[in-house]
């Protein structure tokens, strides 16, 4: 039978496009005032939400006597000089803090990914003894807080691997500090390998033995099969990795002491240290470390959406 | 579970039993070994630490570092700051977890009416729980500075607080005044409820309409409904972001270090108000340099959390709801 012959996979085996569109599902009775009602509070939500960012925008353009001062809802003047006084107020450029974060959640994400799909395949379509008993040694992992983890993971990475810095590559110091965080990260995240083993599932497995009939090995199943039906999960880990990566504060704190390592929320907590009473450039700073997630989060609202959905469904 | 779940049964011993086998371990073997490197070995690797007296600085790596037995962890279980902070993790996880579920629940009945443009209000809705937490606290930080900021301006007009301007005025002092550093901090993090609003929403998607159908033709409002209906299907959710939210809030960092002025120098905030397990342990560790001693108070806040959870799980039987296909 050839591949084709098995027509449309059935999608709705698979947990996100039953919750693809998470349709609004609400009472009908509600009348006339109460929709009003609903309109008012709906509006009141929206503000509450964006208002910090406002706010973040506006006292950004202030001069910074202005924005120490006094509260107004639109800049006295515009100051766009904020932007690149703040740029060059740290012993380096803002962009080379912007390409670290970048590059380190970028390399994070794509080891996540991969390392994770791969597993989940194996625990979703082969049979193996203990495969049971590994699972659950999988979830259980999920349990350890960070907290005991922190200073142990810390002593290896530092002693036995020295990744604390010290040697040169690529023509940089200390780049070594970056892999205590990005060389775990292909070896799979326990929670994000048990969402895609649960979706793997969900996909028929009837169309793996037609491949099978065609003479496809495992990887040309995982290939050609697997992957193309765990795209819309793929996305939501994509993203999920991506944005816990570049927002993360204690991971880059303990690791990346050099300052030419630091990523952009490094940046941002020694600007509150050096300059805690400038508010317009603390804004400015803020503003330049949260646009990469916004425009993250503008593209692909629907995939974080979903995967956060999922986690709580699934988890 | 779905159909086709499970591989296709094989002859045991056959060749092509061997090859899945092979499959699966070579496949699950790039997280066992992550696991064994990563996790495992650094699990042994504490309890050694949580022994001695390892300093970084004095002993170079951590297995020339003195074994001193026990007294790590009679060390902090006679330290007040310990004991303080124990107090201060409870405080900030039991208020902010508390806070965002009551808050979220109401908010997610609102986004799952059927109004106009509901999407958009979900994206908005959701918006603050991704962005990046020292940037939020930069932002709060400024709103909440006592005199020129946002939140002293709203509450000197509803004449909550008096008028910074007036040389008598004492406003409300949210970044240094130790009875106000932490209930500031709880405030800030309901901005981002969207995470647990979410579950909310989906837990609100797959509650049949029939139920609601049946309760309106019994003469029910729409409190007694959201009371016997909503309330009571939910639960299972409340259960689940309680958890998850606790076990979360237990190991929050980055609000206090921002909030008590970053890190480098952080000794917990304005009389350690802001002094918690996880920030005391960072504090004893990254900047005492006493490796062993920080290890150790990490396997206390270990034990509070598993005590956290074990109660949740126990007393979820008095109080979670399961339909009956669970």
């Amino acid at each position: 039978m050839a591949l084709q012959g098995t027509g449309a996979p059935p999608r709705t085996a698979a947990p996100v496009a039953a919750l693809s569109a998470i349709s609004p599902k609400g009472t009908e009775r509600t009348g006339h005032s109460s929709r009003v009602i609903a309109y008012v509070v709906v509006g009141l939500l929206c503000v509450f939400s964006l208002f910090p960012l406002y706010w973040m925008l506006e006292n950004s353009l202030r001069s910074e006597s202005d924005a120490s001062n006094s509260v107004t809802f639109w800049p006295e003047e515009f100051h766009w000089s904020n932007y690149s006084t703040m740029w060059n107020s740290l012993t380096y450029p803002f962009h080379i803090f912007l390409i670290n974060s970048f590059v380190m959640a970028g390399l994070v994400t794509i080891g996540t990914v991969a390392s994770c799909a791969l597993v989940a395949y194996g625990f979703a379509r082969f049979r193996f003894a203990g495969r049971e008993f590994l699972f659950a040694v999988i979830i259980g992992t999920t349990m350890i807080p960070y907290a005991v983890m922190m200073i142990p993971q810390y002593a290896m990475f530092i002693n036995v691997f020295h990744w604390g810095g010290g040697g040169s590559a690529f023509g940089y110091h200390n780049l070594y500090q970056f892999l205590p965080q990005i060389v775990p990260a292909f070896f799979g995240s326990p929670f994000f390998i048990f969402l895609l083993r649960q979706f793997i599932r969900g996909i028929p497995y009837d169309l793996d033995e037609a491949a099978k009939v065609d003479g496809a090995g495992p990887l040309r199943i995982f290939w050609t099969i697997i992957l193309p039906e765990l795209r819309p999960a793929l996305a939501a880990v994509t993203v999920l990795t991506f944005i816990g990566k570049w927002n993360d504060f204690l991971g880059p704190l303990i690791y990346l002491t050099d300052a030419h390592n630091w990523t952009i929320e490094l940046a941002l907590n020694s600007f509150i240290g050096r300059y805690s009473t400038i508010f317009n450039l603390q804004m400015a700073a803020s503003l330049m470390s949260m646009l990469p997630i916004m425009i993250v989060y503008f593209i692909a609202s629907r995939q974080i959406i979903e995967g956060v959905t999922l986690s709580g469904v699934k988890g | 579970m779905a159909v086709g779940a499970q591989a296709a049964p094989v002859d045991k011993g056959s060749n092509q039993h061997r090859q899945e086998m092979l499959w699966g371990y070579g496949l699950t073997s790039i997280w066992l070994i992550g696991f064994l490197v990563f996790s495992a070995a650094p699990i042994i690797i504490a309890l050694f630490i949580s022994f001695t007296d390892w300093n970084p600085i004095r002993d170079g790596a951590f297995w020339n570092a003195r074994g001193n037995g026990v007294s790590n962890y009679k060390i902090f279980l006679a330290d007040h700051r310990y004991w303080h902070a124990v107090w201060n993790t409870i405080y900030y996880s039991v208020g902010s977890v508390g806070l965002v579920n009551v808050v979220s629940i109401p908010v997610a009945v609102l986004l799952n009416q059927k109004l106009r443009g509901i999407n958009i209000y979900r994206t908005i809705a959701y918006l603050p729980a991704i962005m990046p937490a020292v940037a939020t606290v930069l932002i709060f930080r400024m709103m909440f500075q006592p005199s020129s900021g946002f939140i002293s301006w709203i509450l000197t007009r509803l004449h909550i607080q008096c008028d910074p301007s007036q040389l008598t005025c004492n406003p409300y002092d949210w970044l240094s005044n130790p009875r106000l550093t932490m209930p500031a901090v709880i405030l800030v993090s309901t901005w981002a409820l969207g995470q647990t609003m979410l579950i909310y929403l989906a837990g609100l998607q797959g509650i049949s309409g029939s139920y609601y159908e049946a309760a309106a033709i019994d003469g029910a409002n729409t409190w007694e409904q959201f009371r016997n209906i909503t309330l009571p299907l939910l639960t299972p959710a409340i259960f689940f972001n309680v958890v998850i939210g606790l076990i979360g809030a237990f190991q929050e960092f980055t609000k206090f270090i921002i909030w008590s002025g970053g890190a480098g120098g952080f000794s917990g905030g304005p009389s350690d108000s802001l002094l918690t397990l996880f920030t005391y342990s960072y504090e004893k560790g990254f900047e005492d340099n006493l490796m062993g001693l920080a290890t150790a108070m990490a396997f206390g806040l270990f034990v509070l959390i598993g005590i956290f959870t074990v109660i949740n799980f126990v007393g979820q039987r008095r109080w979670v709801f399961y339909q009956e296909e669970r």
